[in-house]
């Protein structure tokens, strides 16, 4: 049964993987703290995992119980050797992308690092695609706050990206 | 350059990774609840070995009689103490594998349960500081309480000794105040002000 249960996880985990990956990087750039951080939301999806209702899609809480571990994770190093790819289980085959592909989403990385830890879980939500109601909903915000917050965090975002091409 | 820009190249990113294959070995490290939690572990441990270390001291020492009556009623009250303290320690070990990250009510529940047995743990840290520095007394150097309570009988006790004694209590009491303060705050009240601090910015 828990053999079973596990299967049916990784089946999941797997088909929504590139959710951790950009999350993984939009919080940290170190090699080892993404590896770390990675983990620790492999771990407590797990964890949480009989508590997931099907009543909701898979991603949907998944991106709940990830963003919630990127926000509450600590890192206690300062490591800044940059990178922009990650070692262990989640690996991207970058040389398929073309160099102003990776340089663009590197920019794109650099300027969300430098938001807040919520205001990252804002920006990944929107990329994702989510509406306002669905960011205000994974949240925990009414609609017209999401809105606000995620106008206030595109806006520095665009500052800061700015910035970082000058 | 515009936010939605990206994306396109964000729909992209991600997409051929390695499969996870396998949950063995799996073990939270980094997340603060997991440092709690951890803490707490250590913190049992070591007032487990504190506690033998001291018991073993005690028993092997043959006290007078009238210390003796003082020694073992200190520890009666410590070995009381001592219960109450891995009662609440377990639950709250427990109550942090509990926590749910998916519902942020979770995690605050689990703040404010904490903040509230460790205030109550240093009001019962500080209440229990007298009997410590008897405690302290009683162990060392093969049982000084001894020496002292001879002392007293033989020569009584001057003013300058009980100003001398009075300085001393006053100074041991606030070295393990702001001992207590220090281990408590490195141990979980940083941690939990981290977690608290990350929650208001949420909600």
């Amino acid at each position: 049964m828990a053999a079973q249960q596990e299967h049916i996880f990784l089946e999941h985990l797997n088909r929504h993987q590139a959710i951790l990956y950009k999350v993984c990087k939009m919080y940290t750039d170190d090699r080892e703290d993404q590896e770390d951080l990675k983990q620790e939301m492999v771990y407590q999806l797990w964890r949480s995992y009989p508590s997931f209702k099907e009543q909701s899609q898979f991603s949907t809480w998944m991106y709940r119980v990830a963003l919630n571990t990127a926000i509450l994770h600590l890192k206690k190093s300062k490591r800044t050797v940059p990178t922009t790819d990650m070692t262990g289980h989640i690996q991207i085959a970058d040389d398929t992308k073309n160099a102003e592909e990776k340089e663009r989403m590197a920019l794109f990385y650099r300027g969300v690092r430098t938001l807040s830890k919520v205001e990252k879980a804002v920006i990944f939500l929107y990329m994702e695609g989510q509406s306002h109601r669905e960011i205000a909903e994974q949240m925990g915000w009414s609609e017209g706050n999401a809105r606000v917050r995620l106008l206030r965090a595109k806006n520095k975002l665009k500052e800061n990206i700015k910035k970082l091409e000058k | 350059m515009n936010i939605d820009e990206f994306k396109q190249d964000w729909d992209q990113e991600g997409q051929q990774l390695t499969p996870v294959s396998t949950l063995e070995k799996l073990k939270s490290k980094s997340s603060p609840l997991a440092k709690i939690r951890r803490n707490i572990l250590m913190e049992m441990l070591l007032m487990l070995t504190a506690v033998i270390i001291i018991a073993w001291a005690i028993y092997t020492h043959d006290y007078q009689p009238m210390t003796r009556v003082v020694v073992w009623a200190t520890c009666l009250i410590g070995a009381i103490n001592m219960g109450l303290y891995y009662v609440q320690a377990f639950k709250m070990y427990n109550q942090g594998r509990k926590v749910d990250l998916s519902e942020p009510k979770s995690v605050l529940k689990y703040i404010f349960n904490f903040k509230l047995s460790l205030a109550m743990y240093k009001v019962y840290n500080y209440s229990l500081m007298p009997f410590a520095l008897i405690m302290g007394l009683a162990v060392g150097r093969g049982g000084t309480i001894d020496h002292l309570y001879s002392a007293y009988l033989e020569h009584g006790v001057s003013n300058g000794n009980l100003a001398l004694f009075f300085l001393g209590f006053v100074a041991f009491n606030l070295l393990l105040y702001l001992m207590v303060n220090a281990v408590m705050k490195s141990l979980y009240s940083k941690h939990l002000d981290n977690l608290e601090e990350i929650m208001d910015d949420i909600i």
